[in-house]
């Protein structure tokens, strides 16, 4: 038998019967089993899996009812089409047929036209069948496959964007996904200056599209916040990304929370998201802080506004926020929850410590069903606990500050085609932001840093006076000679810059920069009298030195004067605020 | 009208080829059996056992062309079904009656 | 949801009535995308729009992309309340005259 010709098992306990049928389905090219009644039949079908029966109804030791059951059981998902030899004519006794899983009938006496259409029209159908059965599999097995790559990106997902898993006692927050993964995000982590960064964001749409643009967002918010960047940087930097990456159509609302602990309060940036709230203990929501930005990722940079809003937040204050899902949830009437019965449910309990598992309790009782239609998220700051516990953070810190390189030097030589070109401080920056005790020093060690490479490359390699920037038609004058300057360099122009670091004591160090350039030096000890007496009119220039004066422990020239040493020194018992 | 339908008859010749002989001696020797069936089951008045034998020779006889033959079968069927043993008793004389003009006939056509 | 939209000149007169959600995307950027050049100027009537939701307002930003950017001119007439409300949630009056 050739495995593309059909095979056909009949079972009747008629021989003659069964010869006649045998001799039409050997005409029509079947190959034929046979059985001369129902056990024999089963035991035929199970070792030689026809793929078509036609079966007696009545035969001695299992009826061909009974033989039909446990065959089609047998088939499983297989198709096998079970065709009732009859010349029963009673209706009941069809439908018994039927019931026990028969196909069809064929009547005595055999026609050979009425056998050949019926069994091509079950071959069609079990054809389609097999069709419909290999697809099936293929579908389980491509989607058995999906749901593994699912699992495995929504790992690394969980990896790379930490959302409501940033171990800070007094954030409580709820995040609901509609799909496995969630256009919400919130992220918090502590500032290297003390303080903490809370950013809750929500990609337009549901699930893996939305949450691509979580990766990004979140990478930027824990890199900066902890090299202690600002939040104006951050979200600078966050709205840049975004703007590149999404499609036009695409943005994320968010609110960015800057909490001050020392001067107890918070900078409050909101573009998109539906109003927070301040809770006031015994005095229920005092403040509602409207969204006043668009959305993450719309505007260009240059256009981009980073402005916050500042409000008091005194212990035992709740600050709360909340994404669009939450007010827009629907009950099963259709209406929505609303932000006035948020903030109904917070002034009810304004007397409690936490409103958080009220809130809670409320959207459950609301939506009364597990649908969702939106990604929820809701979160509360609690800012006692959290006043608390960043004095806790801090001792940490302290360990942890003085980690990282503690005993070195960094220099850099740079020749004419870098100094036309190349911008030395970020990279100057990106060192000393390694060192985990000078993180909260950024933005003086970067004024540092510019004011006296912008006075090495200027004054001293570029020979340009300073006088020139006092008024205005100077100042561009003195911007246009730089350039011409800097083109017509000759081969021996350098700037040699040098960072060193040292501990001074247990919690406390000196970084000594050192800044030599090629230019020919000036009198500094007649300068210095001069800024020291402050007896020039400094007008638009000159501000540079006082500056690093007023930051650093030592300054002073070298050399010909161009030479430049300043030691910054720094103290971890001090609580640096920026 | 006549025991065997002819122009069927010539069909199956044609469809059983040299197995027709076959087909027939089996026909003549399943047929003698079910007749004993018929008399033994009345002997002990077995309804079912005389129903499925009739039920039998009924579908054999049909493919076979003995259309009366056929027509007899299931009225003995129904009789034995309904357990009416007068009536069996009468039919099952008129079978054996007519499956002796069958059986002529088919031997005759071997 | 029905979209209308008519041309006259190079101004765009584009009417949404019902809920613009995701489903009236295909329609939407219909009512422009053929347009043989931007509209040097666009109205969208939205009387009869009930609610939007985030992936209209995506469709809006596509639509003020499509007519120039930072230099499209679109005017958002006629919204009710609701629409206004999300509208102004997320700021959109930085970029479309809403009146």
């Amino acid at each position: 038998m050739s495995s593309d010709q059909v095979s056909v098992l009949i079972a009747d306990d008629n021989a003659s019967d069964r010869m006649i049928l045998r001799a039409l389905l050997a005409r029509e090219g079947y190959a034929v089993y046979e059985a001369d009644d129902g056990e024999k039949a089963l035991s035929i079908f199970s070792e030689e899996k026809p793929d078509v029966v036609l079966m007696d109804a009545l035969m001695p030791n299992m009826d061909g009812l009974e033989a039909t059951t446990r065959i089609k059981a047998l088939a499983g998902d297989r198709f096998v089409p079970v065709i009732f030899l009859t010349s029963l004519q009673e209706a009941g006794a069809l439908a018994e047929c039927i019931e026990a899983g028969g196909d069809d009938f064929l009547t005595k006496p055999y026609n050979q036209t009425i056998l050949r259409a019926k069994l091509s029209a079950f071959e069609r159908v079990r054809q389609l069948n097999v069709t419909v059965h290999e697809q099936k599999n293929k579908i389980e097995e491509f989607n058995k496959r999906l749901l593994h790559e699912q699992d495995i990106a929504k790992q690394v997902f969980d990896n790379i964007t930490p959302s409501g898993r940033h171990n800070i006692e007094g954030i409580k927050q709820l995040i609901s996904s509609m799909a496995i993964f969630n256009g919400d995000v919130v992220l918090a982590d502590y500032k290297p200056s003390g303080g903490i960064h809370v950013m809750v964001g929500d990609f337009t749409g549901h699930g893996l599209p939305a949450a691509l643009g979580a990766m990004p967002l979140s990478e930027i918010f824990y890199g900066m916040t902890r090299k202690g960047f600002s939040l104006q940087d951050i979200l600078a930097e966050i709205n840049k990304r975004l703007k590149r990456i999404l499609p036009v159509s695409n943005f994320c609302c968010a609110m960015f929370v800057d909490i001050d602990t020392v001067a107890h309060q918070v900078n409050v940036w909101n573009g998109g998201l539906p109003d927070a709230l301040i809770i006031r203990k015994g005095l229920g929501v005092i403040a509602k802080i409207k969204s006043t930005h668009l959305p993450l990722g719309i505007l260009s940079s240059d256009r981009f506004n980073a402005s916050v809003d500042t409000y008091e937040l005194r212990k035992g204050d709740l600050f709360c926020m909340f994404s669009d899902g939450v007010i827009e949830m629907e009950n099963q009437q259709g209406e929505f929850f609303g932000a006035d019965r948020i903030e109904s449910v917070c002034n009810e309990h304004k007397d409690l410590p936490s409103v958080f598992d009220k809130v809670v309790d409320e959207l459950a009782d609301f939506s009364g069903t597990d649908q969702q239609t939106d990604d929820i998220t809701f979160v509360e700051l609690r800012a006692d606990t959290l006043l608390e516990h960043i004095e806790l953070f801090q001792d940490k810190q302290q360990i942890k500050r003085l980690s990282g390189p503690r005993d070195w030097t960094l220099s850099l030589d740079l020749r004419p085609e870098s100094l036309k070109h190349f911008d030395p401080l970020p990279i100057f920056l990106h060192v000393l932001m390694e060192c985990p005790y000078l993180q909260s020093h950024r933005s003086r060690l970067y004024t540092i840093l510019s004011e006296l490479y912008s006075n090495a490359l200027e004054h001293g390699v570029l020979g340009l006076d300073s006088n020139l920037k006092k008024d205005p038609a100077g100042f561009a004058s003195y911007y246009q000679m730089r350039q011409q300057r800097l083109e017509d360099l000759d081969t021996h122009a350098y700037v040699n810059i040098s960072i060193e670091h040292r501990l001074t004591g247990d919690n406390e160090g000196d970084l000594i920069f050192r800044f030599e350039d090629s230019g020919k030096g000036f009198d500094y000890a007649s300068k210095l009298v001069a800024v020291d007496g402050k007896s020039q009119n400094l007008g638009y220039c000159g501000r540079g030195i006082p500056l690093i004066r007023s930051l650093a422990r030592t300054f002073e020239y070298l050399g010909a004067g161009n030479i430049v040493q300043v030691i910054y020194h720094w103290n971890l018992s001090q609580t640096e605020i920026e | 009208m006549a025991s065997l339908n002819t122009d069927m008859l010539a069909e199956l010749k044609d469809i059983m080829e040299d197995d027709f002989a076959i087909l027939v001696d089996t026909f003549v020797s399943d047929t003698d059996k079910r007749i004993d069936v018929f008399e033994s089951s009345m002997d002990m008045a077995d309804a079912d056992a005389l129903r499925k034998a009739a039920h039998g020779l009924k579908g054999s006889s049909s493919n076979i062309g003995a259309e009366r033959l056929s027509k007899l079968s299931a009225d003995l069927e129904v009789a034995a079904k309904e357990m009416a043993f007068h009536i069996a008793i009468d039919l099952i004389e008129d079978v054996k009656q007519e499956y002796h003009l069958v059986r002529a006939a088919l031997l005759e056509l071997k | 949801m029905a979209i209308w939209s008519q041309v006259a000149g190079n101004e765009l007169s584009i009417k949404i009535q019902g809920r613009f959600d995701f489903s009236s995307h295909q329609q939407f950027r219909e009512s422009y995308e053929n347009l043989p050049q931007p509209p040097s100027k666009v109205i969208i009537d939205m009387e009869q729009t009930t609610y939007l939701d985030s992936s209209a307002l995506g469709m809006l930003l596509l639509l003020r992309d499509f007519s120039g950017g930072d230099q499209a001119n679109i005017s958002i007439i006629n919204s009710n309340e609701e629409v206004k409300k999300i509208l102004s949630i997320s700021n959109f009056e930085q970029l479309f005259d809403i009146q």
